[in-house]
């Protein structure tokens, strides 16, 4: 027999996410489906080391950083709220691991050595470029940095940065104008910031 | 005008080596038993009811009949404020709270300061250095367990300022019940600032001890 289609049901099958986006990927991990945790993860390890090596300007720092937030992700998989998104609850995650550890480690001082792209195949421009770009990022206030990195670098909008940093769009637009002014003032004579 | 990205644009990709090492420890992890994160807030708030109703059985003869925190109703309603205000408290690193531990800190001291003004008999000082030290003795417990209970999230030291202010309020309530005294200058100095001493001890504490998650 033919179930019946009822108009609700094409509403109700929207809501649902699609198994394989981050949000069914989330709901099936916290189903107890291993699978679905290695997905999530190999979806965004990278990017999340990326973000964590310009926040805080340190390859050793970033990994460490990475490592808490995958295990905080285990560990308050249940704290996940069906309905929320997972990228922006995976960046909060990992920027307060980085808080946390800039806070308890002293700013470990990169050296010559430190692979500050460890790992960030096809980086245009040159090492040193990079590095006086990062440690630009490091003079920057964190909420500023957050805000910079997410937003310039990893081309956020201003409403998800604001989910994820637990800010009104007003205060990341702020935050984000003031360390960008920051940055030109730093970097004036290397980056051509475009307005 | 574009600018020259000096970090590159395209897609990173995670280095081997790091894949495996993150990997190894994460599947140690995921085989461990899941604990109910909320598993040490309801310690927490239970710790608070049993404190309290500890501190019925054993001060209760000691009190005179005459002092207002003897009577069966009045030791209820304490008790009813103790748990009302340790489950706000324990609410406060819930996850769909986490932008209003400050207003709920606010309501948790408020309430605090207002039955110490309301209790309050004005009168000739009096000095009584036991009331501080119990004070301390009494918070220990609860505020231990409500630093396990931030562990369980990011830390933020309003959080640990709330759970702080409650774990202390229990210890406010218990010793209402032993002290006979309440001049304003006895109430506040030597019964709300070790309410004080505590907060300030349990956001320290928090920020010294590790995190189990940094889940906002």
């Amino acid at each position: 027999m033919t179930a019946l289609a009822l108009p609700w049901d094409a509403a109700f099958a929207m809501a649902e996410p699609a198994p394989d986006s981050d949000e069914g990927l989330m709901e099936r991990f916290q189903r107890g489906e291993r699978a679905a945790f290695d997905a999530l993860f190999r979806r965004h390890a990278a990017a999340l080391t990326s973000y964590l090596t310009r926040i805080t300007g340190s390859a050793a720092a970033a990994e460490d950083a990475v490592q808490l937030t995958f295990l905080s992700v285990v560990r308050s998989r249940d704290q996940f709220r069906s309905g929320s998104k997972v990228k922006p609850w995976l960046y909060a995650i990992a920027s307060n691991a980085a808080r946390d550890r800039h806070r308890r480690t002293r700013r470990e001082q990169p050296t010559a050595d430190d692979p500050v792209d460890a790992g960030l195949d096809a980086v245009h421009g040159d090492a040193g470029l990079r590095r006086r770009l990062l440690d630009a990022l490091q003079k920057l206030p964190e909420a500023q940095r957050e805000a910079v990195v997410l937003h310039r670098l990893e081309g956020w909008s201003f409403a998800e940065i604001a989910e994820a940093v637990g800010a009104n769009e007003t205060a990341v637009k702020v935050r984000a104008f003031r360390g960008t002014q920051v940055l030109r003032e730093l970097l004036k004579d290397v980056w051509e910031f475009e307005s | 005008m574009s600018a020259p990205h000096p970090f590159g644009s395209s897609p990173p990709s995670l280095p081997p080596d790091l894949e495996a090492r993150l990997s190894a420890s994460l599947a140690a992890e995921l085989e461990a038993p899941k604990k109910p994160w909320w598993r040490d807030a309801v310690l927490f708030v239970l710790s608070s009811v049993a404190l309290f109703t500890c501190g019925c059985f054993v001060f209760n003869s000691q009190l005179p009949p005459s002092t207002v925190s003897s009577g069966v109703w009045m030791q209820s309603l304490s008790l009813l404020v103790v748990a009302l205000i340790a489950g706000v408290a324990a609410l406060a690193p819930w996850p769909q709270h986490t932008s209003r531990p400050w207003i709920l800190g606010g309501l948790v001291a408020g309430s605090v300061l207002v039955t110490q003004v309301l209790s309050m008999e004005f009168g000739a000082f009096t000095f009584h250095l036991g009331c501080f030290g119990w004070e301390l003795v009494c918070s220990a417990i609860p505020a231990a367990l409500a630093i396990l209970a931030a562990r369980q999230h990011a830390p933020r030291l309003s959080r640990a300022m709330v759970l702080g202010w409650a774990a202390g309020t229990t210890s406010l309530a218990v010793m209402q019940l032993k002290c006979p005294h309440r001049d304003p200058g006895h109430l506040l100095l030597f019964h709300v600032t070790p309410l004080v001493l505590v907060v300030a001890a349990t956001m320290l504490a928090r920020r010294r001890v590790s995190t189990v998650s940094y889940a906002p």
